[in-house]
């Protein structure tokens, strides 16, 4: 369902070129659950917006369902869609609600458009009283919820996820979590998810990459991540390094180029 | 048992808002001596308005209440803006989130930690070199000509700490300091805290949103709730916490090592609000 | 609380009109609490008031000249105002000038903003050639005080109220190209704007139903602020004899005109001039009050 094959992506030109995406190769298949984990500098969320089309700075090969996210091909809108970091900064602000979740719909002409959106909004948990709210009505996760149910209303094949639920607060993270896992198995999803937080990838993902500088480290499926038993000696201390405040632990980091 | 380094009697913080007082703290009490505390909630649970009132620094309009609020034996409700002034910054020190945000930036980092000595003068700038290297920043004199913009975020942190550490103060409060770090560099910012507040003797209160981050970094934990304080336990208690709040907080977080489909998600009980 | 208040300040609207009026009636209750906006706000409902009903509030008509009564103070005879050097009452002239500054007011500001905010958008969001050539003929425009472009054009067009408008306009777009531009930018790279192009929006809606709305309260704010300056700047083209030309009852040329009996006659040209004042400020404290409710930062 998403092939990546030799991905470069190369920020800024000559001396001061950053080559975010190095050689990136992966591949999710339809239905799966996939994650990118590294830290700041990574390159995951770069590789995450190729895939969303927003980046058109890239060489190699990036497909989805087969189509190349490279042509702004019109068939992109309803085989991927993603949800974003920031839920206070991915609605507009004067838009409701309602206008946020018909506007898809509108675009790609789609119609019955009164009942999908209250369908939609059921869906992610908002009853009728949340339509016609303005995005400063809403709590972090209610708006986080629309997010979703925006990104939903297409009926996409893949969802991309890009830190879905780092700036939420620790309660309504679990919330969100398992309504991204109910959908999931609902609507047979194949999801994406990038976050630096290796806990929430384990109980998202059935498989992950972990990213240092641009390049893929290690993959790996997540009972070997939950057994704590991973390859390389970067994602070791990485998972060291999850598991909160240890002297000895942080004695030891290295940095790894 | 020495005297304690601080003590908070029934601190109460509201805020005038057109709608009506928002009462961001209501009635929290806890004392500190020479050890690490960590405050832990959500937003909106009045953690950095409690760190605040302790240096004074909340907005004008707010109104701070509070039976008891004394450092050192001396009263902070009562003491003039003078005496504030100089206890800030040189016995009480606020270190905060982003570094973007509370590094001057038309000024290069050296000298900002240079203002922060005690004793200006030609001692100020050898201090500040002492600093840079006590928090592990390796080529310092390079360092020390930079810019904020020119250091990333790790360095920065490590650069407010620096600043913040220089005067020796006392009491070191510490307002989510590494949240918008990465966690390997989390790790080794906290490392720096470790033997700086160890070595020195000093208080700390770590306020985060991170449970298991406060659990491993602290020597007790206070869990705040809607301006209130619903748990008090010492760090390596923290799993058998009995107040719900805490017990459900921890019980939402996913863990690399559990496989459960489905996150159990906090019930919020109204009475929790209650007077 | 009236059920009517009750159903603009729910939590839960029905519709699409519900919520819109709601915010609206939000907005409303925060700008009431400034005291000097909403005078501001009066004094324009007052002028438009009464250029709507000037027929029936003017005491004379304003181009009836008496030569026998030229000059006289106010209280004079029946005039209020007293007269001008004609003769005719000031005060219905200043009550049909009132028209005369609403409709430049307005005009203007349905000319230029509109540019401006159509030129800003576009220079901002498609950047490249398309930026760099609209602002270079922004800058052309903006290298000129505005009174002496305004002068000129009006020079080659041809004196009279109709062309002074279109002067003022050409030379009152490029700042609000420059705010829209400013605002474009700022918000091009948003996350709901990423999410309008994944859905398949191609950049006409976008321009239109993204990024116009975001611009225009500050566009709204700014074009307030201006109309005291586009209200003088009329007075000074009239003033010169260059805006609206005799018999009509403009204020600046009323000035202009009472000019010479300024001494001993203050009030022929001193009314008008309190008239253009009170104008302004009720204009600029109107704007103020408006940035403070429409910034959108604070939604």
């Amino acid at each position: 369902m998403i092939q990546v094959r030799n991905l470069n992506v190369t920020f800024g030109q000559g001396a001061q070129a950053v080559r975010a995406v190095r050689d990136v190769n992966f591949s999710v298949a339809e239905g799966e659950s996939f994650g990118l984990v590294g830290e700041s500098g990574s390159g995951k969320s770069t590789a995450l917006r190729v895939l969303a089309g927003l980046n058109p700075n890239w060489t190699g090969e990036a497909a989805v369902a087969g189509v190349s996210v490279g042509q702004r091909d019109t068939r992109l809108p309803r085989l991927v869609q993603m949800v974003f970091q920031d839920p206070y900064a991915s609605l507009h602000p004067r838009h409701t609600v309602d206008r946020a979740l018909s506007e898809p719909l509108e675009i790609q002409g789609i119609g019955d458009v009164g009942p999908r959106v209250e369908r939609a909004l059921s869906d992610v948990g908002l009853g009728p009283a949340f339509r016609f709210r303005y995005p400063n009505q809403l709590s972090g996760g209610q708006r986080q919820r629309v997010a979703i149910a925006r990104a939903l209303m297409l009926e996409p094949k893949v969802l991309l996820l890009d830190e879905p639920t780092s700036a939420l607060d620790v309660s309504v993270q679990a919330e969100i979590l398992n309504l991204l896992r109910r959908l999931r198995r609902a609507h047979n999803l194949t999801m994406l998810l990038v976050s630096h937080n290796l806990a929430v990838i384990a109980h998202m993902c059935d498989r992950l990459a972990v990213m240092n500088r641009g390049a893929i480290v290690e993959e790996m499926d997540v009972a070997t991540l939950r057994r704590q038993e991973p390859r390389e000696a970067y994602t070791r201390q990485l998972l060291l390094a999850s598991r909160g405040y240890d002297r000895e632990v942080a004695a030891n980091i290295v940095t790894y180029d | 048992m020495s005297k304690p380094l601080l003590e908070v009697e029934d601190l109460r913080v509201t805020f005038p808002t057109p709608t009506g007082p928002f009462r961001a703290v209501r009635g929290v009490s806890f004392s500190l001596g020479r050890e690490r505390l960590g405050i832990v909630g959500e937003s909106g649970s009045g953690k950095s308005v409690t760190g605040r009132s302790i240096l004074r620094l909340l907005p004008p309009h707010a109104k701070l209440e509070a039976r008891r609020l004394s450092f050192d034996g001396k009263d902070l409700l009562t003491a003039s803006s003078g005496e504030m002034r100089a206890l800030r910054g040189s016995r009480i020190s606020l270190v905060m989130q982003d570094p973007k945000y509370s590094l001057n930036p038309v000024m290069r980092v050296g000298e900002q930690i240079a203002e922060a000595v005690r004793d200006k003068g030609a001692g100020a700038r050898r201090r500040a070199m002492e600093m840079l290297e006590a928090v592990r920043i390796r080529d310092p004199e390079r360092v020390f000509n930079l810019y904020p913009h020119e250091v990333s975020g790790g360095m920065g942190q490590r650069i407010m700490i620096a600043m913040m550490l220089a005067p020796e103060p006392d009491l070191l409060i510490a307002d989510e300091p590494t949240s918008a770090l990465d966690v390997t560099v989390q790790m080794q910012v906290l490392a720096i805290l470790d033997d700086l507040v160890a070595k020195r003797g000093m208080g700390l209160i770590f306020i985060s949103h991170d449970l298991d981050l406060v659990a491993s970094f602290c020597d007790r934990v206070l869990v705040m709730y809607g301006g209130r304080v619903m748990e008090e336990r010492h760090a390596r208690d923290l799993r058998q916490a009995t107040h719900p709040y805490t017990q459900g907080l921890l019980d939402s977080l996913p863990r690399i090592d559990d496989d459960r489909a489905e996150l159990p998600t906090l019930q919020r009980d109204p009475a929790w609000l209650k007077d | 609380m009236s059920t009517w208040r009750a159903q603009l300040l729910t939590d839960t609207p029905a519709s699409r009109n519900q919520a819109r009026l709601g915010q609206f009636y939000r907005g409303w209750l925060q700008f009431k609490r400034n005291k000097l906006a909403v005078l501001g706000l009066l004094i324009v409902l007052l002028l438009i008031v009464v250029a709507a009903f000037a027929p029936w509030i003017a005491t004379h008509d304003p181009y009836a000249q008496d030569l026998a009564r030229r000059l006289l103070p106010p209280g004079a005879q029946g005039h209020w105002l007293g007269t001008d050097e004609f003769g005719r009452d000031t005060f219905s002239r200043l009550v049909y000038g009132a028209r005369i500054t609403l409709m430049i007011v307005v005009l203007v500001a349905a000319i230029a903003a509109p540019i401006g905010l159509l030129v800003g958008t576009a220079a901002g969001y498609l950047g490249g050639w398309v930026d760099a050539v609209l602002m270079r003929v922004t800058d052309v425009f903006l290298a000129f005080p505005s009174l002496i472009l305004a002068l000129a054009f009006v020079a080659a067009l041809g004196p009279g109220i109709e062309n002074a408008i279109i002067a003022i306009a050409l030379t009152a777009w490029p700042p609000y190209a420059r705010i829209a531009r400013a605002e474009t930018i700022t918000i091009r790279n948003s996350d709901y704007i990423a999410v309008a192009r994944m859905q398949g929006a191609r950049t006409a809606r976008i321009l239109w139903a993204y990024i116009m709305p975001l611009c225009v309260a500050s566009l709204v704010v700014r074009v307030t602020l201006d109309m005291a300056g586009i209200i003088l700047t009329a007075a000074g083209l009239g003033f010169l004899g260059l805006g609206a030309q005799p018999p009509m009852a403009e204020w600046g040329a009323m000035i202009s005109a009472g000019r010479r009996y300024v001494l001993d006659q203050w009030w022929v040209a001193t009314i008008p001039g309190i008239a253009i004042i009170v104008v302004s400020l009720a204009f600029n404290l109107l704007g103020d009050g408006l940035r403070d409710v429409l910034d959108p930062r604070k939604s």
